[in-house]
């Protein structure tokens, strides 16, 4: 039985200059199949979007070849269409028009008219929870209302398979806990597959079956959840800030051969906003890191680093990146 | 077609729910063409803000052959009136008697009023050829041609012998620029008040003998005019002094840039013109606008959005293309109800602003509709942004309106060649062009409408390819 989606080594290349071209895609291959959630986790630039993008025929891409249901994007891109639901990460919605409107519109370009296009829009309302303000213009809305018409104007043709890009981007947390209800909703309930972009770790983590990590136009780790955790072993992840301290010299040295069961030390600058200068946070790799903790602040304490506070997460996807790439996903 | 046709749709709603860009699109223009067309035009009787207007460069061909009784030619009357200097062998002056008994020997020139002669009004050519004339015409080298026939005399000239005074309809052509309507208005003017002024006279002569014999203070005078009145060609040619400027002159206050006649008469109407430039200049504008909204939906990613559904490219181009035409053909023909309306109002009688041929008005704007549509896709898709495309643009429509008029007649940059030729390469120029052709009813507008259809098209082309190109977006 063919994966509703089928990649097959997209690659894309972009002009930069007269002179020189970049790899923003380098033959990334990966299958969904029926009622699969699916989630492209990595930095912003990994390649999640212009991946994205060829998938649904905006770009073409410089090889490879993508396929929905079987459908060529390329050969048979009107077939292929048909099958996706396209959720991009803007607000891609007529701000003039009303929410009914725009789902009206969109229906009509994916050849919905009439009753069924009436059936199918108050449905989509419900999903989407905006019946109430179906006839009131977009742009009388909030970023999270716009969000979730943005999401309805991509189910409105009941696509087999939908993408949505980073689609939690700027919006408030109940905003993006009812966005993360109705993935799952759309794949528990309605039997859709999802392919979902995001740098947010934990929303790849709750929502996805499986997940693959990009990273500069790769896809450099994928599988489930517990799959790629277990990639970096049981190890917790210690995330000390120390504000706008100097580093002791030879402290991440000290820290490996003094403090039992530390694998690897990451020292990161951050700039919070409004400050005048960066904050330095460590963040260390650590079997039975809670265990590790005293010797940890002992160790930076007889170094002269004052410890402002501590974190001690379980293994997740941030430490699997983190494995894999030696940088956080929101670098 | 139908997704096309909801893409036009979608337009149409957009525009036409958004009230800022209704009053830019039809207020503006209306309130604008109004205003110029009133402070330039005659509907206001005040004139002491009239601009004066001196030296109108005319070519005056006199084809008259005479043959009326008296052995006249009239046509040598335009000669006389319009040419300083002239000679005029078939006009005779007549007796001098006659004209002081029918209270003649007024002023040659109207300057003794203040205003300005024919003399200073117009710069008028003798010339030998009507086809030189035309075509000194079409080069810009007068403003208008006027061109007597051949049997204009034998034709205007009533038969006293009858005992019944009549006069054959006979016609004087005046081959106007449409690139100077102001000039080509005031000379229609001219011709029109000799030529009434011929008219009269002839009929005032049979009518005019019979009461200066019984009146005659003077008995031997008296005695003259009864030998005369069983002479019509002798009476005639002592009446000839009515039609002389000597003594009975066009009466010429000075000449002003005005709207005194309805575009209907065939003479200016600064509300015709700039009715017409002005919504074709703001016409342009909404073309352009819709046109680039196809970079405001790249920005706001609906356009992305329609290309990943299983909608053509074409078809959403078609759909965009057909919501911005059918938007300026709303917005010229609303402009030509209001314009009609306002000069109705202003002149008190029903007055089609750009004449009654319907269906060629709306053949034309439809045409020009299509040309300014083209002319926003090319600058959509060359340009590489909505700011560049808004700068470009204006810059192009604002260039395009100078070019032809839409602020001032273009004529007075006249000295400039280039500025000649540059005209006729705007959209502005030959819709305006068309527009005032239909409003004095004269002249064909197949040209006009086959040149306007091909610049679209070609301008269409290019914007669409350049477009396309710009189409692999991404993400």
């Amino acid at each position: 039985m063919p994966h509703l989606l089928q990649v097959e080594g997209l690659a894309r290349q972009f002009k930069i200059n007269s002179k020189g071209v970049i790899d923003a895609v380098k033959g990334i291959s990966f299958y969904i199949d029926t009622g699969e959630v699916y989630s492209l986790l990595g930095p912003n630039g990994a390649g999640k979007s212009t991946t994205i993008a060829m998938i649904s025929g905006l770009i073409e891409p410089t090889r490879g070849e993508a396929f929905i249901d079987g459908y060529s994007i390329q050969r048979e891109p009107l077939q292929a269409k048909r099958l996706l639901g396209v959720v991009p990460q803007e607000i891609a919605l007529y701000p003039k028009l009303s929410a009914r409107q725009n789902l009206e519109f969109f229906g009509r370009m994916y050849g919905l008219s009439g009753s069924m296009l009436a059936r199918r829009v108050d449905e989509v309302l419900d999903i989407i929870d905006l019946a109430e303000r179906q006839h009131d213009k977009i742009e009388t809305f909030s970023g999270g209302m716009k969000r979730r018409v943005n999401i309805g104007v991509g189910l409105v043709h009941q696509p087999r398979l939908i993408y949505m890009d980073e689609p939690t981007v700027g919006v408030d947390p109940q905003s993006r806990r009812r966005i993360l209800d109705t993935v799952l909703r759309l794949r528990d309930e309605l039997g859709m597959s999802v392919l979902y972009t995001t740098h947010y770790m934990e929303e790849a983590q709750e929502l996805s079956d499986r997940v693959g990590i990009i990273d500069h136009g790769e896809i450099i780790a994928e599988g489930t959840v517990g799959e790629l955790i277990r990639q970096v072993g049981e190890e917790d992840r210690l995330v000390l800030h120390v504000g706008d301290q100097v580093l002791p010299a030879g402290l991440t040295e000290r820290l490996r051969a003094e403090v039992e069961g530390i694998t690897e030390v990451h020292v990161e600058q951050h700039m919070p906003e409004d400050a005048l200068s960066p904050d330095t946070i460590l963040t260390i790799l650590a079997k039975r890191g809670r265990k590790a903790l005293p010797d940890l602040l002992q160790v930076a304490a007889s170094a002269g680093l004052d410890v402002i506070s501590v974190e001690v997460r379980e293994p997740d996807l941030e430490a699997v990146f983190l494995h894999l790439t030696g940088r956080a996903l929101r670098d | 077609m139908r997704k096309s046709l909801a893409i036009a749709w979608k337009e149409l709603y957009t525009t036409y729910t958004d009230r800022t860009l209704l009053l830019i699109m039809l207020v503006t223009p209306l309130a604008l063409a109004t205003i110029i067309g009133l402070a330039l035009g005659g509907f206001i009787n005040d004139t002491s803000n009239d601009v004066p207007v001196r030296n109108i460069p005319v070519a005056l061909v006199n084809l008259d052959e005479g043959g009326g009784p008296s052995g006249m030619v009239l046509g040598d009357i335009y000669v006389s009136a319009l040419v300083e200097g002239a000679d005029t062998a078939g006009l005779s002056t007549g007796d001098e008697i006659v004209c002081e008994a029918v209270g003649g020997g007024a002023a040659a020139d109207g300057a003794a009023d203040g205003g300005a002669t024919l003399y200073d009004l117009t710069n008028t050519v003798l010339l030998d050829s009507a086809a030189a004339a035309r075509a000194g015409v079409d080069a810009g080298e007068y403003a208008a041609a006027i061109i007597i026939p051949a049997d204009f005399t034998a034709r205007a000239t009533p038969d006293f012998t009858t005992g019944e005074v009549r006069i054959e309809p006979v016609s004087v052509e005046v081959y106007a620029s449409p690139a100077r309507p102001i000039q080509a208005g005031i000379v229609h003017s001219i011709v029109q008040a000799i030529t009434n002024q011929i008219a009269t006279g002839e009929i005032a002569i049979a009518a005019s003998i019979g009461a200066l014999v019984d009146s005659a203070a003077d008995p031997e005078i008296g005695a003259r005019l009864q030998a005369l009145s069983a002479s019509p060609a002798d009476a005639s040619a002592i009446f000839a002094c009515a039609f002389s400027p000597s003594y009975a002159p066009i009466e010429v206050q000075q000449q002003v840039v005005s709207g005194e006649a309805a575009g209907e008469g065939g003479v200016f109407n600064p509300l015709i013109y700039f009715g017409a430039t002005n919504a074709v200049f703001f016409m342009m504008f909404t073309a352009r606008g819709g046109a680039g909204s196809l970079l405001t939906e790249r920005r706001q990613w609906t356009l992305q959005r329609l290309i990943a559904s299983p909608t053509p490219r074409p078809a959403i181009l078609l759909g965009k293309m057909l919501g911005t035409v059918v938007n300026c053909i709303v917005q010229l023909i609303a402009l030509f109800i209001a314009l009609t309306l306002i000069g109705s109002v202003i002149a008190g009688e029903l007055q089609f602003i750009w004449g009654r041929n319907i269906p060629a008005i709306l053949l034309m704007i439809v045409t020009v509709s299509i040309a300014a549509a083209g002319l926003g896709a090319l600058i959509t898709g060359l340009a590489r942004s909505e700011e560049q495309a808004n700068v470009i643009g204006s810059a192009v429509i604002i260039v395009m309106g100078l070019l032809s008029g839409s602020f001032f007649p273009v004529q007075a940059l006249e000295s400039a060649p280039v500025v000649r030729v540059l005209p006729y390469l705007t959209i502005n120029y030959w819709a305006v062009d068309a527009f005032l052709s239909l409003a004095i009813g004269e002249g064909s507008i197949l040209l006009n409408v086959a040149l306007l259809l091909g610049l679209g098209a070609v301008m269409f082309g290019i914007g669409w390819w350049a477009f396309n190109r710009q189409l692999d977006i991404r993400g």
